[in-house]
C-alpha cells in the first residue's frame, strides 16, 4: 500500500472505458492514489517533459493504436526524454492487438517491460513488479 | 485490383498473340528462305561443276582429234568420240530443256555429261525455274553458244574422219583443220570461263543476300522472342507485387479488424472485473451503461464491415428510387441522437423518381448524416443540417453540410482512408467514411469535402446516373 502511494501511474490510452477501468483497478487493487490519465502519447509525452525532474517512481501504461500520437511513435519520442525520468519510469504495453508484428515491435523496445493483454491483470502485474 | 489485373492480363494476352504470330512467320519465312537459297546455291554448284567436265571433254576431245589426224590411230578416234559425247551430252539437255521435251531425255542428255545422278534435279529445277531470271538467262545463253562451238567441233572430226582414214590430207590441209581445231578450242575456253563467271557471281550475290535476309529474320525473331519474354516477366512481376500487396493488405485489415472486434470485448471484461468489486450502486448503474456503450460501438463495427464487404461483392443494382423519402427516412433514425436538430432541405429541380443503386446510395447518405449527428457542437444551441440536392449533366449531385465541430486541415486528407478516426473522439470504428468513399468509387462517382473546425463540415457527392 505505502509503495503505491509513492508511485506515479500513468494510463495513456484513447478508450475513455479502458482508462476507468485500468484506474479502478490499480486503485482497488493495488491502492494507487496517484493516476493521470491522457487521451493520446502527445498528451502524455507533454506530461512528462514538463516533469521529467519528477523525484517520484512511474508506472506507464501505454496503448498502441491511438489517434495523434500512438504507442509506438511515443516510444520513439520517449528516447529523447532526460534520463532521470527515464530511469524512473517503467512501460508496459496494454493492447487488444493479436498482430505478431505489433507485439515483437513492442517488445523490442529497450524501455518497454512487456506487452499486456487488455483487460489489465493485477495478479499478473504485480509477479512483474516484483521481478 | 482484381479487375486491374484482369484487365492487364488480357491486353497481355493480346500482345502476346501479336508477338507470337511475328515470330512464327519470321521463321516459317527464314526455313522457307534458306531452303530455296540452299537448292537455289547447290544447283549452281551442280552447273559449275558440270561445266568442268563439259571443258574436260571438249578439251580432251579436241587434243584427241590432233592426235587422231597426225598419227590416223583408230584409238584416238574413239576417244575423240567418248570426250566429245560429254559437252554433247549437256547440249542435247538445254535443247530438251528450251523445248521442255521429255524429262527422261533430258536426265540422259545430263547424265552423259558427266553430272551426278542426284544433282539432275536441282539442275532442272533450277533452269525451269531461272530462265527468265537475269543471271541464268545470261548463262543458258553463253551455253547456248558454246554449244554451237561444239557441234562445230565434232562436224569438224566427222567431216576430216574418212580422209584421215584413206590418208588424202595433205599437211597443209592437216595444219589448217589443225589450226581451226585450236581456234574451236580456245573460242569455247573464252565461252566456259564466262559461263563460270556469271555463275559464280550469281552464287555470291545470292550468298549475300541470304546473309542479310537470315541477319534480319535471325533479328525479328531474337527481338521479338527477347520482347515477349520481358512482357511476360514485366507482368509476372507485377501480378506478384499486386499479390503481395494485397495479402499485405489482407493481413492488416484482419488484424486491424480483429483488433477493433476485440477491444470492446476487452473493455467489457474490464468493466465485469471492475464492477464485482464496486459497492456503490450508481457507480454500478454508470458501469451497465458503458457496458451497453460498448456492444454498441461492436455491433456498429460489425455492421460497416458487412457493409464494406457487400460492397465489394455485389454488382451495382440500378432501380427507380424515390431520394426524398429516403432521406426523410434516414434523418428520423438519426433524430434520436440529437434532439435539437434543424434540417434545411432545397430538394429544386430533382425528378420524383431517379434510377441509381439505392442500397449504396442509402449507404452513403446514412453515414454521411449520422456523421454530422455523431460530430455536432454542442456548444452550439441547435444543430444544423442543410441538403441541397439537384441535376448536373445526368449526375446526381448531394451537398450535405453542418455545423458540428468541422474537421482540422491536416486532417482532411485522410478522413475517406480505412480505420481512420480523428483526435478528438473514439467514437467511429474509422469505416464510415472509408465505406463512403469505396461506395461512391465503385459507382463511378466523386466526393469531396469542405471543412473548417469549429464551423462545420460540407460533403458533395456526385454519382452518374
Amino acid at each position: 500500500m505505502s509503495a503505491s502511494a509513492t508511485i506515479q501511474y500513468l494510463i495513456i490510452d484513447d478508450n475513455e472505458i479502458d482508462q476507468l477501468v485500468t484506474g479502478k483497478l490499480l486503485q482497488t487493487k493495488l491502492g494507487a492514489t496517484r493516476i493521470l490519465t491522457f487521451n493520446n502519447g502527445k498528451e502524455g509525452l507533454d506530461w512528462m517533459e514538463q516533469n521529467s525532474s519528477t523525484d517520484l517512481a512511474i508506472i506507464l501504461f501505454l496503448d498502441i493504436k491511438m489517434p495523434v500520437m500512438n504507442g509506438f511513435e511515443f516510444m520513439e519520442k520517449f528516447n529523447t526524454l532526460n534520463e532521470n525520468i527515464k530511469r524512473r519510469t517503467r512501460i508496459f504495453m496494454l493492447s487488444s492487438t493479436l498482430n505478431p508484428e505489433e507485439i515483437e515491435r513492442a517488445i523490442r523496445y529497450e524501455h518497454v517491460d512487456t506487452i499486456l493483454e487488455k483487460p489489465l491483470s493485477i495478479d499478473q502485474l504485480s509477479n512483474l513488479m516484483d521481478q | 485490383m482484381i479487375r486491374h489485373l484482369f484487365k492487364s492480363a488480357i491486353s497481355g494476352q493480346r500482345s502476346v498473340i501479336t508477338l507470337f504470330l511475328v515470330i512464327a512467320v519470321s521463321s516459317a519465312l527464314l526455313i522457307l528462305i534458306n531452303y530455296f537459297t540452299i537448292k537455289t546455291l547447290s544447283a549452281v554448284r551442280a552447273y559449275t561443276s558440270g561445266e568442268s567436265h563439259y571443258s574436260k571433254g571438249q578439251k580432251d576431245a579436241a587434243r584427241n582429234l590432233i592426235h587422231f589426224i597426225e598419227t590416223s590411230d583408230e584409238k584416238f578416234w574413239k576417244e575423240f568420240q567418248e570426250d566429245i559425247a560429254v559437252p554433247l551430252g549437256d547440249s542435247i539437255a538445254r535443247a530438251g530443256l528450251m523445248a521442255h521435251s521429255n524429262e527422261e531425255l533430258i536426265r540422259q542428255g545430263l547424265m552423259q555429261g558427266f553430272n551426278h545422278p542426284d544433282d539432275l534435279s536441282n539442275l532442272i529445277w533450277l533452269f525451269r525455274n531461272f530462265r527468265e531470271i537475269s543471271f541464268m538467262k545470261k548463262a543458258i545463253h553463253i551455253w547456248e553458244q558454246a554449244d554451237g562451238l561444239v557441234a562445230r567441233q565434232r562436224n569438224l572430226g566427222y567431216q576430216v574422219y574418212p580422209q584421215v582414214k584413206e590418208k588424202t590430207l595433205s599437211s597443209i590441209e592437216k595444219l589448217e583443220v589443225i589450226t581451226q581445231m585450236n581456234q574451236l578450242t580456245s573460242e569455247l575456253t573464252i565461252k566456259e570461263r564466262a559461263f563460270a563467271n556469271v555463275l559464280g557471281e550469281a552464287a555470291r550475290t545470292i550468298s549475300s543476300y541470304l546473309f542479310y535476309v537470315n541477319f534480319f529474320l535471325t533479328v525479328v525473331i531474337v527481338s521479338s522472342a527477347g520482347y515477349y519474354a520481358s512482357v511476360i516477366i514485366r507482368g509476372l512481376h507485377e501480378k506478384n507485387q499486386a499479390l503481395g500487396r494485397t495479402n499485405h493488405e489482407l493481413d492488416k485489415f484482419v488484424y486491424s479488424v480483429s483488433h477493433d472486434l476485440r477491444a470492446p470485448i476487452t473493455s467489457l471484461k474490464g468493466l465485469i472485473s471492475i464492477a464485482r468489486e464496486e459497492k456503490d450502486q450508481k457507480e454500478v448503474n454508470r458501469y451497465w451503461d458503458l457496458m451497453m456503450d460498448s456492444l454498441n460501438k461492436q455491433d456498429h463495427f460489425i455492421k460497416d464491415i458487412i457493409s464494406h464487404s457487400r460492397n465489394k461483392r455485389t454488382e451495382i443494382v440500378k432501380e427507380e428510387i424515390e431520394l426524398i423519402p429516403m432521406l426523410n427516412e434516414i434523418l428520423e433514425q438519426l433524430q434520436f441522437m440529437e434532439e435539437r436538430t434543424e434540417v434545411e432541405t432545397d430538394y429544386a429541380t430533382l425528378p420524383q423518381k431517379i434510377k441509381t443503386d439505392g442500397v449504396r446510395l442509402k449507404i452513403i447518405l446514412s453515414n454521411i448524416l449520422s456523421n454530422a449527428f455523431k460530430y455536432a457542437d454542442r456548444a452550439k444551441p441547435f444543430l444544423k443540417i442543410k441538403i441541397k440536392t439537384c441535376l448536373q449533366q445526368q449526375n446526381l449531385v448531394i451537398e450535405i453540410s453542418d455545423n458540428g465541430i468541422g474537421i482540422n486541415k491536416e486532417d482532411q486528407p485522410l478522413i475517406f482512408d480505412m480505420f481512420f478516426v480523428t483526435s478528438h473522439s473514439n467514437k467511429g470504428t474509422g469505416l464510415g467514411l472509408y465505406i463512403v468513399k469505396e461506395t461512391i468509387d465503385r459507382m463511378g462517382g466523386r466526393i469531396g469535402v469542405e471543412s473548417t473546425a469549429g464551423e462545420g463540415s460540407k460533403f458533395t457527392v456526385s454519382i452518374p446516373l
